[in-house]
C-alpha cells in the first residue's frame, strides 16, 4: 500500500475528530501544537496568553472538525488559520500597546518552509517567497508583518510614520503585485 | 478622513486587494461585513479567498515551531472532551444518544447496523434499533425490530447470561409498566434469539426504552421486572 503523505494523514485524524475519537485528537496535537503554539506566542508575544489561544484552537478544533472536510482548504491551512485568527482576535482586544518600530532585519528574510512541508506545498511555498521577494522590501516586510504579527494598518502607519491610508494603498498595490506574480 | 481618493485608484485587482485584506484581518468590521455579503454571493471572489488563505498560511512555515508545556495538553484534553453540552455540535448519531458516547459505541452502533444489515429475514433492515451495553460488565445486547416480519431479533453481542439466572428484555413506554419481550439467548442457545410480537406489544416499541433485567431462570414469574435493571437503551428509528 502507498505510504500516506502527511497531509492525508492529518487529513485522517480530523476525520476521525470530527467522530469524536480522544486518540486521534492526541496524535493531532502532538503532531501540529509546536507549530500552532509558534504562531500563538509569535503573535501574542506572551507565553500564558498564548497558551490560552492554543486552547482555543485545540478546543475549537475538536468542536468543528466535521466543518474541515466542507471549506476546501488543505488541512495545514485549516489548522493555522483558525489558530492565527483566534490570536490577532486576542491580540486586537486588548488594551492597545505602544508600536514597536519597524525593524526590517527582524522580518525579512528567512528560511522559507519548514522542512516538514510536502514537496507540492514546497514548491507553492517557494513561489510564495520567491514573489514576495519581488517587493520592495519594506513592502514584503509589512505583508508578513500583517500576517504573521497581525498588525493593523494603524500599527503599521505609526511604525513607519505614515498616513493610515497612505500605507493602506501601499499594502494593497503590494498585494495585487504579489497577486499578479503568483498567478504567473 | 483624508486620502480617500488614493484608495479608489486601482484599476485593476481591486477584489484580489480586498480579498486579501479579508484574510488578513485588515478589514473594519462594517467593510468585513460587506464583503461578506458580497462573497456569498460571488464565487469568484470566494476563490481569492481561498487562494489568499492558502498562499498566507505558507508564511506561517517561516514561525518557529516551540513546543507548549505538557500541562497544557491536560488543560486543553480537559476543555475539550469536558465541554458543557449542547455546545458541542455533536454527529447525528451522538445527538440521538442519551449517554456519554466514545468510539466504543460507534463501533457498536456500525456493528449492529451491519449485523442487521445480513441477518433480517430477506436482507431487510430493522426499523427500529436498541443497543444495550451493561456497566461494569462485558455484556451488550443488540435488538432490532423487523416490522414487516413482525419479529424482533436480540443479539447477545458479548458477555454471558449469569449463571443460575435469565436476563429478561422489556419495552418500557412512557409511564406504562414493562412488558416483557422475551429473554435473551444464553449459552446454550447460541448468540442470538427471535422473537415474533404481538402487535399489541409492537406498537409500543417507536419512543420507547429498552430495558434488560435479571430475573430467576425461566424469566420473571410475576408478568414485571423483579430483579434488578442491569441496563436501559432508548429504542431508535434505525
Amino acid at each position: 500500500m502507498p505510504q500516506k503523505t502527511p497531509q492525508e494523514e492529518v487529513e485522517d485524524l480530523l476525520a476521525r475528530i470530527a467522530m469524536g475519537d480522544r486518540e486521534a485528537f492526541s496524535s493531532l496535537y502532538d503532531r501540529t501544537s509546536a507549530k500552532l503554539f509558534g504562531i500563538c506566542l509569535r503573535i501574542l508575544g506572551d507565553r500564558a496568553e498564548a497558551e490560552e489561544a492554543l486552547q482555543e484552537a485545540y478546543v475549537r478544533i475538536w468542536n468543528r472538525a466535521e466543518a474541515y472536510r466542507v471549506n476546501g482548504f488543505s488541512p495545514m491551512t485549516w489548522l493555522i488559520t483558525l489558530t492565527r485568527n483566534i490570536a490577532i482576535d486576542r491580540r486586537r482586544k486588548r488594551p492597545a500597546r505602544p508600536a514597536e518600530g519597524l525593524d526590517l532585519a527582524e522580518t525579512m528574510a528567512d528560511s522559507g518552509p519548514g522542512p516538514e512541508a510536502q514537496a507540492a506545498e514546497r514548491s507553492e511555498a517557494e513561489r510564495l517567497h520567491q514573489c514576495l521577494r519581488e517587493l520592495p522590501e519594506d513592502r514584503a516586510a509589512m505583508v508578513r508583518r500583517v500576517y504573521l504579527d497581525g498588525d493593523t494598518y494603524a500599527e503599521l502607519a505609526e511604525a513607519t510614520g505614515t498616513k493610515l491610508n497612505t500605507v493602506r494603498t501601499w499594502l494593497r498595490r503590494s498585494l495585487i503585485q504579489l497577486r499578479e506574480c503568483l498567478a504567473r | 478622513m483624508t486620502g480617500e481618493g488614493d484608495m479608489d485608484d486601482l484599476p485593476n485587482g481591486g477584489d484580489t486587494a480586498l480579498a486579501a485584506e479579508y484574510v488578513l484581518g485588515l478589514m473594519p468590521d462594517a467593510e468585513a461585513r460587506a464583503f461578506e455579503a458580497r462573497l456569498a454571493k460571488e464565487p469568484e471572489l470566494e476563490r481569492e479567498v481561498v487562494v489568499w488563505t492558502e498562499y498566507f498560511a505558507h508564511l506561517a512555515g517561516d514561525v518557529t515551531g516551540t513546543a507548549p508545556a505538557a500541562a497544557v495538553k491536560r488543560r486543553i484534553e480537559a476543555a475539550a472532551f469536558g465541554d458543557a453540552p449542547g455546545r458541542r455540535r455533536a454527529p447525528l448519531w451522538r445527538m440521538l444518544m442519551p449517554y456519554g458516547a466514545g468510539a466504543v459505541l460507534a463501533a457498536v452502533l456500525a456493528w449492529a447496523a451491519f449485523t442487521f444489515g445480513l441477518l433480517g429475514p430477506q436482507g431487510e433492515r430493522p426499523a427500529l434499533v436498541a443497543d444495550i451495553a451493561v456497566e461494569d460488565s462485558d455484556l451488550a445486547i443488540h435488538a432490532g425490530w423487523f416490522a414487516e416480519a413482525g419479529e424482533l431479533l436480540v443479539i447477545r453481542e458479548s458477555g454471558n447470561v449469569p449463571a443460575g439466572s435469565d436476563l429478561e428484555l422489556w419495552v418500557v413506554a412512557g409511564d406504562e409498566a414493562p412488558v416483557s419481550l422475551g429473554l435473551v439467548p444464553d449459552a446454550g442457545q447460541g448468540d442470538r434469539l427471535r422473537y415474533g410480537l404481538p402487535a399489541s406489544v409492537a406498537e409500543r416499541l417507536p419512543e420507547a426504552m429498552l430495558a434488560v433485567s435479571q430475573e430467576p431462570p425461566g424469566g420473571s414469574p410475576t408478568g414485571a421486572p423483579t430483579g434488578p435493571i442491569l441496563g436501559t437503551a432508548p429504542i431508535t428509528v434505525h
